[in-house]
């Protein structure tokens, strides 16, 4: 049988590192500074979590906090202060520092020795409302004098990051009626905040939706759990209160990723770590009674889909085989193949890997070439070259008729944010 | 396939349509039982009964599960329909997907599940070519590139800021051009974009569902008693009138339907014909107002052939509030662990359907289907009150135990 030694041991210490990261610690056990090894670039950092009580409407305010509505009673959230440090590990592959903040707030901090990030994993529950006052916990971080100056960034669906200005509409002038619960924005990949003196970018990766804001300087806060007493009106009837397995309270742990660097070589740090965080590694086991020598010389254990790497810029974002037919007439027995792929790069995030990039599929795979390769639209249910759009005048010209093509024979070239979908046969 | 308009007059498109949740208060296939099933079989038997009736169907969760019960007649009776245009499908997603909470990857994939079940059973008269987000709490500018680049004509919604609304109504620019990627695709992502004008129902006072309750319904026997023509027609001219001035042409579109509407489909349109014939009528005596049945693209193809010049605008639709202090940001977070599930599952999807690729599998041990459940489960999850989170808890849990058995079906 197989034995196992832990890898890591506690140190009296605190500081973790690795090759791209190091972050210490004060002597209570708070997040205190981050550094980045490659640029040398250093912050002072703190990370605090707290709870905003839910508004629970009343008589002449019926408005309360709800499965939808974000409505904290006090603009001024409550905090749940670190009480136990539980000191730091190291090993050969991570180092990590475990928090203890309440029954129902931990944490643990991690820097691994390869990965250009210093991860942050949170466990918030069950939360407690036996004082029947509904609670939204937040994780804030702060670098301290970071002047962002009420300007912070979210991604849209994880794909194009749109600018955020605190209490300000890009069409309208607004009238803020909740200076907290207004201000929020919605975050799939990413949120960030840029420096004043524009040398540095914080970027904070989710492994999940949440929402999320800067309200003071140098902030970047996130939702990351809600347990409500009251409904908020909108229909569904019932307060949003995750009871969990055991009754007492949904317990949930999730990960940030915090990646510190200058602006302009922030993106290729994000863009590729945010593709790792959305596809993980899937794990398969099976029994077996072979020593793991053994196992390799009778099995194949590394198989590789792609005979070379796409470029650096691009993703293959689908491969999978349509269910009967594709789009476009093909001959053979076997349904065609659809294929995308993407350049995940917007225009002017990275000088080197935003630009357009030129790359051949027809022996992209291992396994089988491609041939019959038809582009299709996104949705690939036509071939691209059928599209015709209504077309509409704007104020700086018309809206197009046809589609930019990717392909042309076997080979792909993408511009920045460009997505290309293709009908294609396989040839064994 | 429109029906014809009136040149020079206020041409309001009635669109009869269903909003229908694939979860919410009750878990999809509650619905379906309940509700959805009804729907379509009274729908299809209006339709075929009139040729100037319209409608549209959105949710192809739903719309699937009722077809692939009908016989062969039934079939044919629908997709001659479609050819025609009588019934019409827009969005056409699996499910309309939240846009909050929701990954691009996944929005993509719930989309091309319904695209491509409209394809097979429908052809190209089946593909649809608009968007219909009347629901979803707040807009991504994402959503609108990526359905520009499905190829779609236009979007509309229903569900903005209320000071954006107020002042869009004054100054007549609810219906934009929007810019999905001003700074990357450029004009490729540019989609038409039009806010309905009274959220996704009919005006008030003019609900014909059973679920209305007997208010709205129109008396015109002069013999009866109650009779009512003459307020529910001047009722209606007065709505028109007000909304006209928030728009720029003289189409307006109005959402006969709302949620789970047309259960009882023969009383709704029975009720419409009535308004149509009445409002109408009143043209003899110098009314400008001429109602239609009508659908979204008819609608927009209307507003195309005006040639006007639009707005544009780069920005997004969010954060939504619907009132001072009710800002929906809340959802963005909720129901943390079933956000979190559905990205777990979404990678174990993409992952299981490029092994089954690479691995040639072909629909060896009926892999097809399996992946094509695990589908169905992810599309149904990004629902605006899936993924969300603003569903009843026994729906939540209905969506996880769903993606669970999507997990199994993959493995």
């Amino acid at each position: 049988s197989l034995r196992f030694k832990p890898d890591t041991e506690k140190v009296s210490a605190n500081v973790i590192q690795g090759k791209y990261y190091s972050v210490a610690f004060d002597e209570s056990g708070n997040l205190q500074s981050i550094t980045n090894l490659t640029t040398g670039l250093t912050y002072p950092i703190s990370q605090n979590f707290l709870y905003y009580k839910a508004f629970p409407g009343n008589k002449s305010d019926s408005q309360a906090s709800g499965a939808y509505i974000f409505r904290p009673a006090d603009n001024t959230p409550v905090s749940v202060p670190l009480t136990t440090w539980n000191g730091i590990y190291r090993g050969s592959v991570v180092q990590e520092a475990y928090q203890q903040f309440s029954s129902w707030a931990s944490q643990v901090v991690r820097v691994y020795a390869d990965k250009p990030y210093v991860e942050v994993q949170w466990t918030i529950g069950p939360i407690p409302t036996d004082d029947n006052v509904g609670k939204e916990v937040v994780t804030r971080y702060n670098i301290p004098g970071f002047g962002n100056k009420g300007v912070f960034f979210t991604d849209a669906n994880g794909r194009e990051i749109l600018q955020r200005q605190l209490n300000y509409r890009p069409t309208w002038n607004l009238n803020q009626t909740e200076p907290v619960g207004g201000n929020y924005f919605p975050v799939n990949a990413l949120i960030a905040i840029k420096s004043g003196d524009a040398k540095a970018q914080l970027s904070v990766l989710v492994d999940r939706s949440q929402g999320g804001t800067s309200l003071n300087d140098g902030d970047v806060e996130i939702m990351l759990h809600r347990r409500l007493t009251q409904d908020d009106g909108r229909g569904v009837g019932e307060p949003l209160n995750e009871t969990g397995p055991d009754g007492k309270g949904l317990i949930i742990r999730g990960t940030h990723y915090l990646v510190l660097d200058a602006p302009a070589t922030a993106a290729r740090v994000y863009r590729t770590v945010a593709q790792e965080v959305l596809l993980t590694p899937q794990l398969s086991f099976s029994n077996s009674n072979i020593l793991p020598g053994q196992y390799v010389k009778n099995f194949v254990t590394v198989y590789t889909g792609l005979r070379s790497a796409l470029p650096p810029n691009v993703h293959l974002l689908t491969l999978d085989q349509f269910r009967h037919t594709g789009p476009v007439p093909s001959p053979g027995g076997t349904a065609p193949y659809i294929i995308r792929l993407e350049h995940f790069y917007e225009a002017d995030e990275d000088s080197d890997l935003s630009r357009p990039v030129t790359f051949d599929i027809q022996n992209l795979f291992a396994p089988f070439t491609v041939t019959d390769v038809h582009e299709l639209t996104l949705g690939a249910n036509l071939p691209i070259e059928e599209l015709q759009r209504l077309s509409w005048k704007t104020q700086d010209g018309s809206t197009p008729v046809k589609q930019k093509k990717a392909l042309i024979g076997t080979t792909i070239t993408l511009g920045p944010m460009q997505i290309v979908t293709l009908q294609a046969n396989i040839n064994l | 396939s429109c029906n014809a308009e009136k040149p020079g007059m206020i041409n309001v498109h009635l669109v009869p349509h269903t909003h229908d949740d694939v979860g919410w208060l009750i878990t999809v296939d509650q619905y379906y039982y309940r509700q959805v099933q009804f729907i379509l079989d009274g729908v299809i038997a209006e339709l075929q009964a009139d040729p100037t009736k319209r409608f549209i169907y959105v949710e192809i969760a739903f719309f699937s599960r009722w077809f692939n019960e009908q016989n062969d007649a039934t079939r044919h009776i629908v997709q001659s329909l479609v050819s025609q245009g009588r019934l019409e499908f827009i969005l056409g997603g699996w499910c309309m997907n939240d846009e909050a909470a929701t990954h691009y990857s996944a929005i993509i994939d719930q989309h091309k599940l319904g695209f491509e079940y409209l394809r097979l059973n429908f052809g190209d008269c089946g593909r649809p070519k608009i968007g219909w987000q009347i629901d979803p709490f707040g807009h991504s500018r994402e959503q609108a590139s990526l359905f520009a680049q499905f190829g779609f004509d236009g979007l509309f919604f229903g569900r903005l800021d209320y000071q954006d609304k107020l002042k869009r109504q004054g100054d007549k620019s609810m219906e934009f051009v929007w810019k999905g990627s001003p700074n990357n695709l450029g004009d490729v992502s540019d989609l038409f974009t039009g806010v309905l004008p009274l959220g996704y129902g009919p005006p008030g006072g003019y609900c014909f569902d059973i679920s209305c309750g007997p208010d709205s319904v129109i008396k015109d026997d002069p013999r009866l008693h109650d009779y009512n023509v003459q307020q529910m027609v001047d009722g209606f001219i007065q709505t028109v009138n007000q909304e006209a001035a928030w728009y720029r042409t003289n189409h307006l579109i109005a959402t006969m339907g709302s949620d789970f509407n047309y259960v009882q489909a023969h009383m709704f349109f029975k009720e419409m014909d009535k308004l149509i014939e009445y409002v109408n009528a009143r043209q003899a005596v110098g009314s400008n107002i001429n109602l239609l049945y009508s659908t979204p693209s008819c609608y927009l193809k209307q507003l195309n052939n005006d040639n006007l010049t639009w707005a544009t605008k780069e920005d997004d639709f969010f954060p939504y509030a619907d009132h001072p202090h009710a800002f929906w940001t809340g959802y963005f977070t909720s129901r943390a662990a079933l956000k979190g599930y559905v990205r777990v599952v979404n990678s174990f999807f993409q992952t299981v359907k490029q092994v089954a690729a690479l691995a040639k599998l072909d629909n060896t041990f009926d892999s097809g289907a399996q992946l094509q459940r695990l589908a169905e489960v992810l599309g149904v999850a990004q629902h605006h009150d899936g993924v969300s989170g603003t569903s009843k808890q026994a729906v939540a849990f209905d969506y996880a135990q769903r993606l669970a058995e999507g997990v199994s079906a993959g493995q």
